[in-house]
This record gives structure tokens, sequence and C-alpha cells, in this order.
């Protein structure tokens, strides 16, 4: 018989969700800023596709606008800050199955954080800042995996990230990839490579896109590559095969490891030479697909025996 | 100039120093080492062991305009020692203290004996709010109520050991004891070598098996022990958490808990539900049962209490051990050890008077300002007034207060508490501390090596309490070098 706790299996899994959450959207407002930085204006000068790829419809405009959103406001759940902190509240009545090293990763970053989002709103300060965001992250993910038991709390943590991690994937690619249709403007598509390397860069993934692909950076090669690589960790593919894994783990599995399936087979039919008004609905559906695994889990293991949560 | 340049006052006993300001026997080589670090030095540990509290999550919860605040446990790099052979006499008075206070507990709720006898008064019974009539005719194992307690032990001027009082619900403050080990462990880690503090360390591992020996019969070797936390916004839930990752239990909150129509109490699991068979509960009686007590609380379980008295699982504390921890039922300790156990008293109770006697309330008010007045069914140091240093409208208030209900109030001479050398401000400063060690009872009981010695940061206070601005220190028992 297991001995985890529904809600802390549900703790830890949401705990890994925000972190890797936070990871990403970090990445994204790195990969953004050095891109902006590199393009004339008159190709791309709007912050706004950011708040697109975090799924808001709040009204911003400037960057510093933005930037306060992304990074450091309190009063949404999918700032920098606030994933942290929601990690953080969520490890901390997790302390005790983590390794306590990861706890102190988890807390120190919070602290950090605290007193350094600031930072991150300048163009000054916010590289630095957002590296350590993901540095941290990792140091946490290798810590879990060099030390923690493989029993059902760590399935949880990487269920978690890998389950945002291929959400992620899914918007980062709809977002950036729709408004880079091939049937635009030459002058408009003469920087396309620059963007496409940006967005492989914003997938930690431009390097081992280098070293399988003898070709420059472009839509087709880009799309498939993060979508479908079954050796790329952050692709959609590599993702949503991991978490099939985890859950087979898990007692009474079926349920999650059907959701599983039933995302998987919405990912392969996502043809990658689509246009981009039909790659969006199809991002769309496997949004909904990985949204569906989440369901599962939430009725299979965090609601209880009884329904009560 | 000596770093132990702060003299103590006339008539207060100093844990380290003399009078004359020399280092007592048992501190000679920690004063030794003080000195050879020289303060700057002591201060920049202390920076670092503060750091270390922060980044390590070591906090408590204080509340303020309505809102929890997690705070950094505030612990001072200075230890208070305690010669072994002394510690030997405390932990052998706590020991008999705890045998004669179960004995009693058990007695209220079967056959009350000690009443009968004419020992204990039945009016004081009658009137305690702690006494639950809901655990009448129970019989916990090993006649043990209180299977943790913890019990406030403070050093008069002339050197004397007195119990405060005695913590017998829901005490706290023994993972702090442990990590204020670590911490001194790291700033002082060149004195450890150099002579032998006793471990506190295998409390954790005390208090599991204490645990696993209260578990029902039909248990079996490995019983499903685990801890039930009130939640994140308790103040002492960094203990909580503490205490089931040292013991590797689970860690509960009231709705991870169910109890079936088998009167067995079960887990939610990711696999469904799991049998309990033990549970540290840090929540309040009142809190623990819906069925029975509160009913709005989601901090306990329905059918906890049900599940307790069909013997299918087992509470530490046992409901009602509070009965025996309020501040009236204090003054009887001393009969309590001569009638249940025939011995005297290995350690002194502070002399105490009782309201509920016309005699003795009559003294207590009109030798107010020379007495504490303690309501009794109060901690945490609230609703203490204090003689001497109340203003007049404060021990009016008080007074009024005990006239309305003298029952509920006792009062004692102001003792002057002991003080030890503790850093402030980069300075060595006097300040006033207690000690509060902690006992286990089961099958077999235990005594931590030494406890929580907390100590009152603000100049000449007597109020040690961490929710008011207390501070808190290593606790070492030393063997003197012979």
């Amino acid at each position: 018989m297991s001995v985890l706790l529904a809600r802390v299996a549900e703790d830890l899994y949401w705990s890994a969700r925000y972190l890797e959450r936070a990871d990403v959207t970090a990445r994204i407002i790195k990969e953004y800023t050095n891109l902006l930085v590199d393009l004339p204006r008159e190709v791309m000068s709007s912050w706004r596709p950011l708040l697109a790829i975090v799924g808001t419809a709040e009204e911003l405009a400037g960057e510093q606008e933005i930037m306060e959103f992304l990074i450091a406001a309190d009063d949404h759940p999918g700032s920098i800050a606030e994933c942290i902190r929601l990690a953080r509240e969520n490890l901390r009545r997790c302390r005790e199955i983590i390794p306590l090293d990861a706890w102190f990763v988890v807390n120190d970053l919070h602290l950090y954080t605290v007193s350094n989002a600031g930072d991150g709103l300048s163009r000054r300060g916010r590289i630095r800042f957002l590296d350590r965001i993901s540095a941290e992250h990792q140091r946490l993910v290798g810590i879990l995996a060099g030390t923690m038991l493989r029993d059902e709390a760590y399935s949880m943590t990487r269920l978690g990230r890998h389950l945002e991690r291929a959400d992620m994937t899914t918007r980062v690619l709809d977002v950036r990839a729709s408004v880079l249709s091939p049937d635009r403007p030459e002058h408009e598509r003469a920087y396309d490579a620059l963007q496409w390397s940006s967005v492989l860069r914003t997938l930690a993934a431009s390097q081992m896109f280098h070293r399988t692909h003898r070709q420059p950076d472009n839509g087709e090669a880009v799309t498939r590559f993060a979508l479908h690589e079954p050796r790329l960790p952050r692709s959609v593919t590599y993702c949503l095969s991991a978490a099939r894994d985890e859950v087979q783990r898990l007692p009474a599995p079926d349920r999650a490891v059907a959701a599983c399936d039933r995302a998987l087979r919405t990912l392969a039919a996502i043809d990658p030479t689509a246009n981009p008004i039909s790659l969006h609905d199809q991002a769309d559906r496997l949004q909904h697909a990985i949204g569906e695994v989440h369901a599962s889990l939430t009725e299979t293991y965090f609601r209880g025996p009884d329904g009560a949560s | 100039m000596s770093i132990t340049e702060p003299r103590t006052k006339p008539g207060t006993w100093d844990e380290l120093l003399t009078t004359s300001g020399t280092p007592r026997p048992v501190a000679r080589r920690l004063i030794e080492h003080l000195e050879s670090l020289g303060l700057v030095e002591l201060e920049q540990r202390q920076t670092l062991a503060d750091l270390d509290m922060l980044s390590m999550g070591v906090t408590f919860t204080v509340y303020a305009d309505g809102r929890g605040i997690d705070r950094a446990w505030p612990f001072d790099v200075v230890p208070r020692v305690i010669e072994a052979g002394e510690w030997r006499g405390i932990e052998a008075g706590l020991r008999q203290r705890m045998a004669a206070l179960n004995r009693f507990i058990d007695d209220l709720y079967n056959e009350q004996q000690v009443i009968a006898d004419g020992v204990f008064p039945a009016e004081l019974l009658a009137e305690s709010v702690n006494y639950l009539p809901e655990c009448r005719g129970m019989r916990p194992k090993h006649g043990v109520w209180a299977h943790i307690a913890g019990s406030d032990l403070v050093r008069d001027g002339d050197g004397t050991v007195y119990v405060l009082e005695d913590n017998l619900r829901v005490p706290s403050g023994v993972s702090y004891m442990l990590q204020n080990r670590a911490a001194s462990k790291r700033a002082l880690s060149d004195i450890f070598r150099e002579q032998s503090v006793l471990p506190v360390d295998d409390y954790p591992e005390q208090l599991y098996s204490m645990l696993c020996s209260i578990a029902p019969d039909d248990a079996g070797p490995e019983p499903c022990v685990v801890v039930l936390t009130p939640g994140i916004y308790n103040s002492a839930y960094f203990e909580h958490s503490f205490l089931a990752r040292r013991m590797g239990v689970p860690l509960l909150e009231g709705t991870d808990l169910t109890v079936g129509d088998d009167d067995v109490v079960y887990m939610r699991t990711i696999e469904g539900l799991e049998r309990v068979d033990v549970i540290y509960r840090r929540v309040n009686d009142s809190f623990l049962d819906p069925e029975v007590f509160e009913p709005d609380s989601v901090l306990g379980c329905a059918g906890l209490l049900r599940a307790w008295k069909a013997g299918n699982v087992a509470l530490a504390n046992a409901p009602g051990a509070g009965v025996a921890d309020d501040k009236v039922v204090y003054a009887w300790v001393p009969d309590l050890i001569r009638y249940y156990l025939g011995e005297e008293p290995l350690l002194p109770n502070v002399p105490t008077y009782r309201c509920c006697y016309p005699d003795e309330l009559e003294h207590v008010l009109h030798h107010a300002s020379e007495l504490v007045l303690k309501p009794a069914n109060e901690s945490g140091g609230y609703g203490l007034t204090i003689g001497n240093r109340a203003t007049e409208a404060e021990l009016d208030r008080a007074l009024d207060a005990i006239r309305r209900d003298p029952r509920n109030w006792v009062a004692q001479p102001i003792l002057d508490l002991s003080t030890t050398p503790t850093l402030c401000h980069g300075k060595l400063v006097s300040r006033h501390i207690d000690l509060r060690p902690f006992i286990l009872s089961g099958a077999e009981s235990y005594v931590t090596k030494g406890g929580l010695t907390r100590v009152a940061l603000v100049e000449g206070s007597l109020v040690v309490n961490s929710s008011q601005g207390g501070g808190s220190k290593d606790t070492w028992i030393v063997e003197l070098d012979s």
C-alpha cells in the first residue's frame, strides 16, 4: 500500500509545475529581450506576444508594464515571483518528503526573488536575474534526481514538470510560429532565421538542433524538432512519453495512461508544414489534450477515494 | 578587556559566571573559548547563524494585523551550560513528576481515588475546563496520557532549580532545541572537539519508538505512525514538519483523515484509504473531533474520539491529558508525587497561592505587587501580570478578574530568573532565561539532555516566549573534567 497522501501528491505535482513555469517564463523573456535588441524596430518592436505565451488577456503595452506583470507581479499566478512563492508554499507542506537540500534551494530562491525581482524589470539586470532563476531550478531538479527515492512522490514531481514543459513548449510554438507565416512580404521574412533560432534557444534546444540538422533554422524543421523529436527533453513527444512512463509506475494508472495516449495521438497528427492558422488550431487541441491528462491525475490521485480533496 | 565584563546584578544567579565575574567551573572552557574568539568574531558567527536559520527555513509564525508572518527563529550563539551531575538530578525529578502526573490523570478518568482519599479537592475537578468527561473510563496503554511533556524550569537567585509549569497538551520547542544544536555546532565547532557536550540528536528516534510502543496491540510490528498538524498557518508548523521528516512518517492535516463506520482511522493516499495506528497530534483537544468537541473544527477529524475509545488508534497526547497541566493543579503536584509514588519530590515547585481558597486569595489581594498573577489556562506568557512591573491600572484589572473568577487564578512570588551572557548589538550582556526539557513517556521514559533554553532579549525582561520577542540558546550538558 502507498503512504503518499493525496494532498501531498498534489502539492508535489503543483510545485514542480510552478517551478517549471517560472524557469520557462524566464527563458522566454530572456530570449525575447535578446531578439528584440537584435531586430530592426520596423520588423518587431512589440512586447505583447509575451503576454500571449503566458495566456493572459491583460491589456498591457509598454516594456516596463509587461515585465512587471511577467516577473514581479504578486496578483496573478503566472509571474515568476508568484510561481516561486506558490512552489515554496507547496513544498513547505512537503518538507518531510523532499530532500532537505531541495527545500533549501527553493527557500533561498524565494528569498532571492523577493529581494531581486526589481532587477529583472530593467534591461541592465534582467538577464542576470533570469539566468539565476533557471539555474536554481536546474539545481533543484538535479538534487531531486540525484537523491530522491524513485517512489510515487518522485513520480509526482516528474509528472508536474513534464506536463508543464509540454504545455509551455506548445505555447511557445503556437505564439511565435503563428506570426512567422511564409506568406508574409519579403522584407519581413528577411529575419526569419534569426527568429527561429530564438525559438530554439527559448526551448534550450538550439545546440541540439544544430547537432542533428545540417540546415539553417527554418520553421518547418524547428517546429518538427520541438514537437516530435523523441530524443529532445523539451519536445512535446518526449515530455508526454515521459509523463506516460511515470503514470505507469503509479497505482491504478489506466485512466491517466489513456489520457496520455490520446494526447500523444493528437500530437502525432500535427503537421509542421501546415499553414499558421491550422497550426494554431492544432496547438489548441494539443493543449486541451494535455489538460485532459492533468484532469485524469486530479480525478485518480488528488481527489481521494471519496471525492474529497 | 575581558569578554565577560558585564557583571550580573547582586542576588541574581548567572549560569556561566560567579558574582565576582569569574567563570563557573562548568563554563570555564566555553568562556576561555569566547575570549579567544573576541567580540567581533563572535558577532560575525552570530550573523552567519542568523542567515543559516533564514535560508534553512527555520521559522515560526507570529500574528500581527490578522496576518501570519513567517519569522526566522531567533538564536543566540552563546550557549547555556549545565553540569552533567546536576542534570542527572533534574532528569530524575522530571521522570518522577511525569510518573505521578500520568497516574493522576489515569485516576481522574477512572476510580478518582485521589479525591476519595481527600488529597485533591472534588470541586476543582468539577470546575476544570480541561477535564473531558468524554474520556471517562479510558485506559490508554501503559497508563500513560501525557506522552510528550515539556516542563518549564527556572533557577532562582540562590541557585535552586524550580519547575515553573508542566505543559502536557501539545508542548512545542523540541525541534528548535535540535536546530539550535546544529547551529551552535557550526558556529562554535572548535570547542565541541575540546569537551564533551551530551548529544540531543536522538530525540526523533526516541519519539518514534515511544509512539510505536503505544500502538494498538493488533497493529503489527510496524505500526502506521503519523503526525497531525493544524496546518501551515500554525505557529509551530515548522516543528510538525521537522518531526515528521526526522521520523520518516507522513505529516497529515485533518482533511487527510477519515474515520470509517468500523471506527478505524484511515488516511487518504493516492491509492485509497490506509489504516493509521498512532497519531502524534499537534491539534488541541477542542479541535480534535467535531463530533464531540468544536462542531465547526476542520483541523481534526470527525470520529477520532470514537476510534480512540474503541482502541483502534492511539492518540498522543491522549485527549483530556491537559487536566493535569493547568496552573491550579500545579500547586498539588508535590502532594500527588507523595500520594502516588510514596516519594518526596526531587524537584521543588514554586510556592503557589491558590485563589480558590479564601485565605490564600486574601494574601494575593494584599500582596499583589510582590506576586506574579497567572490565569490558570493561558499559555505562551499571555495574561501574566507581574506585580512589581505592572502599572496600577493593570494590577487593578488583574485583581478584578481574580475576584470575579478566583478558581481560574494562581499567584507566585516573583522569582529572580537566572541570567546568562547573551550577545546583543555586539556586546555580551546579562539576560534572563528559562529551560524547557522534554519528557517522553510510553513503555519507557526518556528525558532530553538539556532542552530548549529561552531568553528574554529585552534588558530586565522576564518574558522569554518567542511569540513575545524572546530568543533561544543551545543548552549544553557538560561533564566536568575530573
